[in-house]
């Protein structure tokens, strides 16, 4: 533990995890800190999914310790280790409205409890769903249940936050937008953010830093510029430099087609 | 996560404990009450094997008739346009809503040596036998096997037949090419639950089997009039092979899993084919129809056919000596039922669709198989099983009895009703520290309601026409409507037979009428919260 640096808000200690004979996790260390945006970049089934499982209790890893504010929480419960998450179809309770999404669990927390509709209230209007309070998930769009997911994450006041691959249910339009959201909430919040996806595209626009994880194995732990400038192996070379190759090509073909007279 | 939630491993030690006192405890006891010399008595005698005989064909023709049938009421349903679509479906299924031994009666009172239809029309020969059993039971299986075609037809995808008609390739051979060729497991299934229905129903034989007996019949017969458990059970475990094979082939069946992209079938007006299928609608409601209203007719009858005077006599007499018990009964069964068998099955629906563990597969695999155990059988059981307990001639057994045959079908409704909410809704419930009960009673089940609706309905309808599962368990104090249906039926008083089965299809035209209202009224709510007007 004397390599761990103490003043990280996150650590995961080489932590493992397989079901069956399928190996999901491999001896996974990293850390995160305080205020950062942090992003976990692969293609489907590379274990992103259970990492950030792993981080809110819900799935146990065989082996490995999880560590906040250089504290053990490998064993505290869900609702305990404040670490909120944004699913990846947001789990809106359908048959509540846009206010009682957020509010409803406040009332099994005794610090809160008797706050709950101010709170939410507040929370909501921060994040521009004021005017949408008493509508129910289904008759929101696309980025407003996201908007509502997160609120009804963020008044639980968590000192991290996870999110799933938020955009996956969302059209390209809405991406852009909300890119910019997340990255304004953040700020505002100044929140600790882990962040999975597999559009690099997204990753490299949000974050401070991009791990690349394959099978169960972090290739590279490193800042978009090292990512694309010393890639750590062939894969992230591959991984990366595809993307980057693809990014050029479109860039010069945009150029093309503007620089004739 | 990997821990089950204190809720869940407590419901499922109940369910499996509940499984295990009331499924398996009884039907082994049934089991073990056979002899080898008793098995052997039963099956060398001649009567057993001319009933085994009988209802093997009965069933038989049963099973072939009644697919056919409703496959010509299904049809003009599904898939043309025809006039009065939602007035056939509710038509089709009204015979579903009397005991089988009312339609039983009815048939006697069109086709018997009296009957309106014998004396109408100056028929000779005579209603009673193997093909009145067959006719009655077609009556009897063809309204739930249309339910099931319905269910099949509708859930087709348009897509191919689209494809098909570009091509142009005409209707009937799109039915056998495409159709036929995709869903034949599934008619299979259906003719396998009818041949099942029809081996196992005692009411039809009682009423019009005259000299014909069948297993059920003979079944019946040994165990209430002769008290012979040993032969009853060495018959009730024949009658659970049938069944069982059908548990087996639907089970392979599952397996294969559906695909869930499908698109609508477009329905054009076709002037021709619509008018037919009218005509068809038409012609057969009335031969559902005929049944119940002459059973009604009767009812009004001073004495049929000697005096033919309009009466409201019998309706008073019946009410005074043995309707009300029976009524009070009988809702107190169906309410009952309908309260015990969807609270029993909500909790096990969430066990086996939301929380994967071995246990909830167990819970998953007996809520299914109660589906093999036919009413009759588990009627036996239950009398050999609980006997000397403190819960026998109560109501309380009756419920119990009722909650377990009818169990499979609402259960499954709700298993799948709760597999398509969202995957991770327990996972944010911990994270936002919810506790898991409530997260049950909250979220899951306030987002399910026409699914427990229909549940509830579907427990009350059939507790309320049952003569199965509770025609050994009932007392005098606890007999409900459908067993003094039986009764009367079985002492040839058709009309005291006639005003009960009224009774039945009017308190059961209410409760249907009542969940129809409340499901549509939930289906509003709920388009109104999803922003479609």
């Amino acid at each position: 533990m004397g390599t761990l640096n103490s003043g990280a808000k996150l650590c995961v200690c080489h932590c493992s995890k397989r079901y069956g004979d399928q190996q999901i996790l491999r001896d996974v260390s990293f850390t995160v800190q305080d205020g950062e945006f942090l992003s976990i970049l692969g293609p489907s089934g590379c274990g992103k999914t259970t990492l950030l499982r792993i981080l809110t209790a819900l799935v146990r890893p065989d082996e490995g310790t999880v560590l906040k504010d250089g504290q053990d929480i490998t064993h505290l419960p869900p609702d305990r280790r404040k670490i909120g998450i944004v699913f990846q179809n947001y789990a809106l309770f359908e048959n509540m409205t846009v206010l009682k999404n957020v509010a409803y669990a406040l009332r099994f927390h005794d610090a809160f409890r008797g706050k709950e509709q101010s709170m939410a209230k507040e929370i909501l209007e921060r994040v521009g769903m004021g005017d949408s309070l008493e509508k129910y998930p289904g008759q929101l769009s696309g980025g407003q249940q996201q908007r509502t997911a997160i609120a009804r994450t963020l008044v639980m006041n968590p000192d991290i936050i996870l999110f799933d691959e938020p955009m996956a249910a969302l059209d390209a339009e809405n991406r852009l937008a909300l890119r910019d959201e997340i990255k304004k909430l953040q700020r505002e919040f100044a929140s600790t953010i882990l962040y999975v996806t597999h559009d690099q595209e997204e990753a490299f626009a949000l974050s401070d830093r991009i791990m690349v994880l394959e099978q169960g194995r972090i290739h590279q732990l490193d800042t978009p510029e090292n990512l694309l400038r010393h890639p750590a192996d062939s894969y992230v070379e591959r991984f990366v430099g595809q993307n980057l190759l693809r990014r050029l090509e479109d860039l010069q073909r945009f150029a093309g087609m503007a620089g004739k007279p | 996560m990997e821990k089950k939630p204190v809720f869940v491993r407590s419901s499922v030690l109940l369910l499996l404990l509940f499984f295990a006192c009331f499924v398996v405890w009884p039907v082994v006891c049934m089991f073990s009450s056979i002899t080898q010399e008793g098995a052997v008595q039963v099956f060398s005698s001649a009567s057993f094997q001319k009933a085994l005989w009988s209802s093997l064909l009965s069933a038989c023709l049963t099973s072939v008739f009644s697919m056919l049938l409703a496959f010509f009421m299904a049809v003009p349903v599904c898939r043309t346009a025809v006039a009065g679509k939602a007035v056939w479906q509710v038509l089709f299924i009204l015979p579903m809503l009397v005991p089988s031994v009312s339609l039983g009666t009815g048939l006697v009172l069109l086709l018997g040596t009296n009957g309106f239809l014998t004396r109408l029309l100056h028929l000779s020969g005579s209603i009673y036998g193997l093909h009145g059993i067959v006719l009655g039971q077609v009556l009897y299986t063809a309204p739930v096997a249309f339910l099931l075609l319905c269910n099949l037809l509708r859930y087709e995808d348009f897509t191919p037949h689209e494809a098909a008609m570009v091509l142009g390739i005409p209707a009937h051979r799109r039915f056998t090419g495409i159709t036929l060729r995709h869903l034949w497991r599934e008619i299979v299934a259906a003719a396998f639950l009818v041949f099942s229905m029809a081996v196992t129903d005692y009411g039809i034989p009682l009423a019009v089997g005259g000299k014909t007996k069948t297993l059920a019949t003979v079944l019946y017969a040994s165990v209430a009039g002769q008290l012979q458990f040993g032969k009853g059970s060495v018959i009730g475990a024949c009658l659970l092979v049938p069944a069982i094979l059908a548990f087996l082939f639907d089970s392979e069946r599952r397996q294969g899993g559906a695909g869930t992209v499908r698109r609508e079938f477009f329905i054009p007006r076709r002037r021709a084919a619509d008018a037919i299928s009218f005509c068809l609608c038409f012609l057969l409601c009335l031969l559902f129809l005929l049944p119940i209203l002459a059973v009604l007719i009767t009812m009004l009858l001073e004495d049929y056919p000697l005096h033919m005077v309009l009466t409201l006599r019998h309706i008073q007499e019946c009410w005074n000596k043995q309707g009300q018990l029976g009524l009070r009964n009988s809702l107190l069964l169906a309410a009952g039922t309908a309260l015990a068998g969807t609270v029993t099955a909500s909790f096990a629906a969430y066990a086996a669709a939301r929380q994967h563990s071995a246990a909830t597969r167990l819970v998953h695999l007996l809520s299914t198989l109660t589906l093999s155990v036919p009413g009759l059988v588990l009627g036996l059981a239950y009398v050999l099983a609980f006997k000397r307990s403190p819960l026998y001639g109560t109501m309380g057994i009756l419920i119990l009895a009722s909650t377990v045959h009818f169990f499979t079908t609402p259960y499954l409704l709700l298993y799948q009703t709760f597999g398509k909410l969202n995957a991770n809704l327990e996972g944010t419930g911990q994270v936002l520290g919810i506790p898991p009960f409530r997260l049950f009673v909250d979220v899951f089940l306030p987002q399910c309601g026409e699914t427990l609706v229909d549940m509830a309905a579907y427990f009350f309808l059939n507790a309320m026409v049952t003569i199965s599962a509770v025609s050994f368990l009932a007392t005098a104090q606890t007999r409900p409507l459908s067993m003094l249906v039986t009764q009367y039926s079985d002492q040839i008083n058709p009309e005291a037979a006639a005003v009960l089965s009224f009774f039945i299809l009017t308190v059961n035209l209410l409760a249907r009428g009542s969940s129809f209202l409340l499901k549509r009224r939930l289906r509003r709510v709920r388009q109104q919260r999803s922003g479609i007007e």
